[in-house]
């Protein structure tokens, strides 16, 4: 059982409270990824886990086990470094072998596990190099090597693709999520890549400035974010912002914003209602905005007038930047439509797919 | 415009080869005088092209029962006593200085340093009275504990500054890989900083070779170090100028050659230690 849970948890370094009463349970075989701006808390959380922190309050248990006094190496735990963390002074072999080597397993054993290691992650012929003649993504190989080698109940990882060019990185996600249901091990994961935390992780847990903002999987963190700050950090471009306020009676309520006036659905009204006259923050994310000319046959939603400020053009679709009333936003559209720069355009917004936010506490208002 | 470009590359070249001879110089002629006769030592105009002979070096050192000799023992036996107990304890205390926090670390840091700034002078007398009071004037042990006091901050600096450049995540990664933390600094500390290591000995060993006001107070005739007896040749009847030289020749080369090896690690050493908080 490799089950992990912070129940809980602080942690200070002396005034400051890098993580607030987090609470988090990990089922047992589950790919976590703890996502968030630096300075979030995201690794102070994976390092209390490995034990190089100390828990300020709180309790931590790997399984059924208590772990806030017990010594990285009694944990039974893997890391991989940012930075590989390989030492430089001993070749691919004696890095591999360290943790063996530690733990008194006899050479034989530690030919074996280390030979089978390095065919699966296919260093075999780089076993005599040092650290320091390999490249990055052999490196980063050989410190994955070093985790699975001690075959621990829980792999912890920091921000591994971080050094890698974005070929490698995308290749190397793939690899990871491959390996994770190859060996069925626990893996916490940290990065402050979105990108990274969406397509890796079973369950996200976003934080923000030491605490949890929302632990959930991919799909409801993006379709159902729990306040503004979710909303903002998940998904590229991010979802667009404007400051309106809720109005009319409980047959018709309507989004008043800076230039636009949007209607809500009627099977949103019965909850909307009790919150007219609220200042609210109306959140629209950029693929749910259409050009009035390409709306798609099921989508239905308000009209709003914009003027094109920028156009990006990726390949598969068009990335444009508008302005709408005093403010701005980005809408992505089909890659044939034909828009220039200055153009006034008519946008549709898919009102199914709005969401709305306190503006004071940034919650979501549902 | 050429021209004067080369005028001041010329001048400047000058300046430089008068620099270098007029600080090469007395080295040049205390090697020479070492590999001359007793008659071309004391020729006089000096005489510039000679017949090299090692008479000088054997009479100081070869001949039985030759003082210099047992002198010069001396020198090996307590520069490399302190430099070894310094190293122990200076590299432990540096490396706990540099990757544990504690109170008063600053201070306790700032207390080690300044020991190190104290003039010998100042502290020789009070070192003389301690170590009569217990006993150890004219030993060994005391000559070494005595070094190790300017030694061992010495130590504690550099070291420091050279763990500070190791990587912490290194550490860690032996922590969590099964390491004690005593094993993660043997097995990984210490072959990461071995270059600096091996600096910091070799300057602590220059040091105590060269020192000579701490050897001159606390040695007697069992004790005394080359840097003290070398003065005794320096007499106003019967100056042996080429055995004179001779023996200042072997307390010299060790120095010249450890401190030419070493000496880049020295600059890196202090800037590191100043650097790193």
């Amino acid at each position: 059982m490799a089950s992990v849970t912070y129940s809980h948890v602080t942690k200070r370094f002396g005034d400051f409270e890098a993580v607030k009463d987090l609470n988090i349970e990990i089922a047992d075989q589950e790919f976590l990824v703890f996502v968030g701006p630096s300075g979030c808390g995201k690794t102070t959380s994976l390092r209390l886990l490995a034990g190089l922190e100390d828990v300020s309050e709180g309790e931590l248990y790997i399984g059924d086990r208590m772990v806030n006094d017990v010594a990285p190496k009694d944990r039974n735990i893997a890391m991989v470094f940012q930075s590989y963390a390989l030492y430089p002074h001993l070749n691919v072999f004696d890095n591999l072998a360290f943790g063996l080597r530690l733990r008194n397993v006899d050479s034989a054993e530690i030919d074996r596990r280390v030979s089978l290691v390095a065919g699966q992650l296919e260093i075999g012929g780089l076993l005599r190099r040092k650290p320091a003649q390999l490249s990055g993504g052999q490196r980063q190989r050989v410190a994955l090597g070093r985790a699975i080698v001690r075959d621990p109940q829980v792999f912890l990882m920091d921000e591994p693709l971080s050094n890698l060019d974005a070929k490698l990185r995308v290749q190397t996600r793939a690899e990871l999520i491959k390996l994770h249901q190859r060996l069925g091990t626990t893996i916490i994961y940290v990065t402050h890549d979105q990108v990274e935390a969406m397509t890796m992780g079973s369950r996200i847990a976003v934080m923000n400035a030491g605490v949890l903002q929302q632990i959930d999987t991919p799909a409801n963190l993006y379709n159902s974010p729990n306040n503004q700050f979710v909303a903002r950090f998940i998904g590229n471009p991010a979802m667009n912002f404007f400051d309106a306020r809720l109005n009319g009676a409980i047959e018709e309520v309507s989004i008043e914003g800076p230039g636009f006036r949007l209607k809500i659905p009627p099977e949103m009204h019965a909850r909307l209602w009790q919150e007219l006259e609220r200042e609210i923050v109306f959140g629209i994310r950029p693929e749910d905005i259409y050009l009035s000319d390409r709306i798609p046959r099921d989508i239905a939603g308000e009209l709003v007038e914009a003027r094109v400020d920028v156009v990006e053009m990726v390949g598969n679709e068009i990335l444009l930047y508008l302005i709408l009333g005093e403010s701005g936003c980005i809408a992505r559209v089909d890659p044939r439509s034909k828009v220039h720069i200055g153009q006034s355009v008519q946008l549709l917004f898919n009102m199914a797919k709005m969401h709305l936010f306190d503006k004071e506490t940034g919650q979501a208002v549902r | 415009m050429k021209a004067k470009k080369t005028l001041k590359y010329v001048a400047l070249g000058a300046a430089l080869i008068l620099t270098l001879i007029v600080w090469l110089f007395p080295l040049y002629w205390i090697v020479t005088t070492s590999i001359k006769t007793r008659l071309d030592a004391f020729a006089y105009p000096p005489v510039w092209v000679f017949s090299p002979t090692i008479e000088s070096y054997h009479e100081t050192f070869v001949v039985s029962q030759s003082p210099m000799t047992r002198f010069l023992m001396n020198s090996i036996i307590i520069s490399l006593g302190t430099t070894v107990l310094s190293m122990i304890v200076g590299t432990a205390a540096a490396y706990s200085l540099a990757r544990y926090q504690f109170r008063a670390k600053k201070h306790l840091i700032f207390w080690i340093l300044s020991t190190r700034m104290a003039p010998a002078i100042a502290v020789v007398l009070p070192i003389f009275l301690l170590m009569k009071r217990v006993a150890l004037i004219n030993t060994f042990p005391g000559m070494i504990l005595a070094y190790t006091t300017f030694n061992l901050p010495f130590v504690v600096w550099m070291m420091r500054g050279f763990f500070g450049e190791i990587s912490k995540e290194l550490e860690e990664a032996a922590l969590i890989d099964g390491a004690t933390p005593w094993k993660s600094f043997w097995l990984v500390g210490i072959p990461l900083a071995a270059p600096g290591l091996v600096a910091t000995a070799v300057f602590c060993f220059i040091f105590s070779w060269n020192e000579f006001l701490f050897a001159l107070v606390l040695t007697g005739i069992q004790t005394k170090t080359l840097p003290v007896a070398i003065t005794a040749f320096w007499s106003t009847s019967d100056l042996k100028w080429g055995q004179f030289m001779a023996t200042a020749v072997v307390m010299i080369a060790p120095v010249l050659a450890f401190a030419i090896a070493v000496q880049r690690y020295l600059v890196r050493g202090i800037t590191l230690g100043a650097v790193k908080g």
